[in-house]
């Protein structure tokens, strides 16, 4: 059926000329007045051959509502099917096309200039926004840069740790602490998913109460929370352990588990201990493993609170060790 | 004019056709994330402050007891009663006798979604922090409505839901049931 419709190509030829000379006949009686020019807008609208500049508005307005069709369209199936906006661009692009076609032989050349530029466009937009919506550009990572900023102290950032206000050799501890950290992937990924987090120095000997760091917006740390790499591994673990329970629902599973129901809080933990300090506790042991550096989970005593776990942290507390492997790092540390 | 039409009444018919499929496109209203919708709950009814057929205000002790069994522990007028979550209890106040605020502690198995809910009630809350605000987690309060919610906006968690009788303004709700929270979020942290 659709055949016995198709015009062969010396019918086109003489529609396309017939349409021009028409539209030319038209817009000479008509474009010298008012009732003219408003009629010739209805014809133009309809035909968009009346006169070149009524034809061009007229084919920008239809050509910029196809291209917008093209556009949402190949968006909106880009969303659905991930890969396919490719195939959908081009399949957008070529209907375009097919459109473009018919109305060149109808319509006349300027529109459907118009028409086919803008479908271009279109397909130029929706293959610029399907990279935008599925993030497929590259951001390079930041690791290890230095600057001074910040204060007296130095800052730098390694991971998504902002480290300011550092004194240097402390900063180097830091850093060396954060690294420790970066090995636990999946737990990093969580952990920065937000953006960057500031971690600042506070050059007293604790915080209120004796606090050596403190998480809220961002991670304090005080003097008792650095020194050597023990100490300093074992106190950002923790806060950063706090800023990870807020990105994750692993938390609000572990405030329901099996593991703390038969295991209790993490024994380590060296103020008032809660379910809610034991969880970044729990991160910190786990990232800290069965043999950490020297100084790691010591208060001002000397003794290391490890002990509490009569072994380490995997034979004393295995339900919650297997919690944290399960739910928050995915995987074995190379402790 | 006729004859123009009948003329070109294929190319007429073909661009009215996709004017319409055009204007179509841009006027169809934008499609609809589907969310996981809640389990059904006592959340629906009405008021929004009545849990499980208990009325902060209005249930006795006892009407308490008859809906949520025996309160496992007590500390002077707060009794504690099981709830879905094995190692957190549920809270009730008490005074003269009569349930004026209500801590119920949700779990994840509820599939609620803070977002949802603060829409559904209305964007009219007010935000507390807390011993919880450095998690994210900060309580999102209707004081004339005698509701509050605990959550994380970020992950759309909901930790415990509160039902209170309704007070006039945020500082009374402080005053009578939140003293742990301030207005302010610098006032907390965890160490």
């Amino acid at each position: 059926m659709a055949a016995q419709n198709q015009p062969n190509r010396a019918e086109q030829t003489a529609r396309s000329a017939t349409s021009r000379t028409v539209g030319k006949a038209i817009a000479s009686r008509i474009v010298n007045s008012a009732a003219g020019k408003a009629v010739g807008s209805a014809l133009g609208a309809i035909g968009g051959t009346v006169v070149p500049v009524v034809g061009n508005i007229v084919g920008g307005l239809i050509g910029g509502a196809v291209a917008g069709a093209v556009t949402k369209g190949v968006k909106e199936a880009g969303k659905a099917l991930g890969a396919l906006p490719f195939a959908l661009a081009n399949l957008g692009a070529q209907l375009a096309s097919v459109i473009a076609l018919s109305l060149t032989q109808t319509l006349g050349a300027a529109f459907t200039f118009s028409v086919a530029a803008l479908a271009i466009l279109a397909a130029f937009v929706a293959f610029a926004m399907f990279i935008i919506t599925s993030g497929a550009y590259i951001v390079p990572p930041s690791a290890g840069s230095l600057g001074g900023g910040g204060g007296s102290g130095a800052s730098a950032t390694t991971l998504c740790f902002n480290f300011v206000n550092f004194p240097e050799n402390v900063l180097a501890t830091e850093q060396q602490a954060a690294n420790i950290i970066g090995q636990a992937e999946n737990y990093v990924r969580t952990l920065c998913s937000r953006g960057p987090i500031t971690v600042r120095y506070i050059d007293a000997p604790s915080g209120p109460n004796g606090w050596c760091g403190v998480a809220g917006n961002g991670i304090t740390i005080y003097q008792c929370g650095a020194g050597n790499l023990g100490n300093t591994l074992y106190t950002l673990a923790h806060e950063s352990g706090h800023i990870h329970a807020g990105l994750s629902n692993a938390f609000q599973a572990y405030l329901q588990s099996g593991a703390w129901q038969n295991e209790g809080q993490v024994c380590t933990y060296p103020y008032d201990n809660s379910v809610y300090e034991s969880y970044p506790e729990m991160i910190a042991v786990y990232i800290g493993g069965p043999n950490p550096p020297p100084g790691f989970a010591v208060g001002s005593s000397g003794v290391s609170r490890l002990g509490c776990f009569g072994g380490n942290f995997r034979t004393g507390m295995p339900d919650t060790w297997q919690f944290a492997r399960d739910s928050i790092f995915l995987e074995d540390l190379e402790w | 004019m006729k004859a123009f039409f009948q003329k070109y009444k294929i190319p007429v018919v073909i661009l009215l056709l996709v004017l319409l499929v055009a204007g179509w496109l841009f006027v169809r209203p934008e499609k609809q994330t589907l969310l996981p919708s809640p389990t059904p709950t006592t959340l629906t009814t009405l008021p929004v402050n009545t849990w499980n057929g208990i009325m902060p205000g209005a249930s006795l002790f006892e009407d308490v007891n008859k809906q949520l069994g025996e309160p496992v522990k007590n500390d002077g007028n707060v009794y504690e009663y099981k709830s879905a979550n094995p190692n957190i209890n549920n809270k009730v106040v008490f005074e003269d006798n009569v349930a004026v605020l209500i801590k119920r502690i949700t779990v994840i198995e509820e599939r609620l979604s803070i977002n949802n809910l603060l829409s559904q009630y209305g964007r009219n809350y007010i935000v507390l922090y807390g011993e919880l605000s450095s998690f994210g987690d900060n309580l999102h309060v209707y004081p004339d409505r005698g509701i509050a919610l605990l959550g994380n906006q970020y992950t759309g968690r909901v930790l415990e839901i509160w039902y209170f009788k309704p007070v006039s303004s945020v500082e009374e709700f402080i005053s009578k049931y939140a003293n742990d929270y301030s207005l302010d979020p610098e006032e907390h942290g965890s160490f």
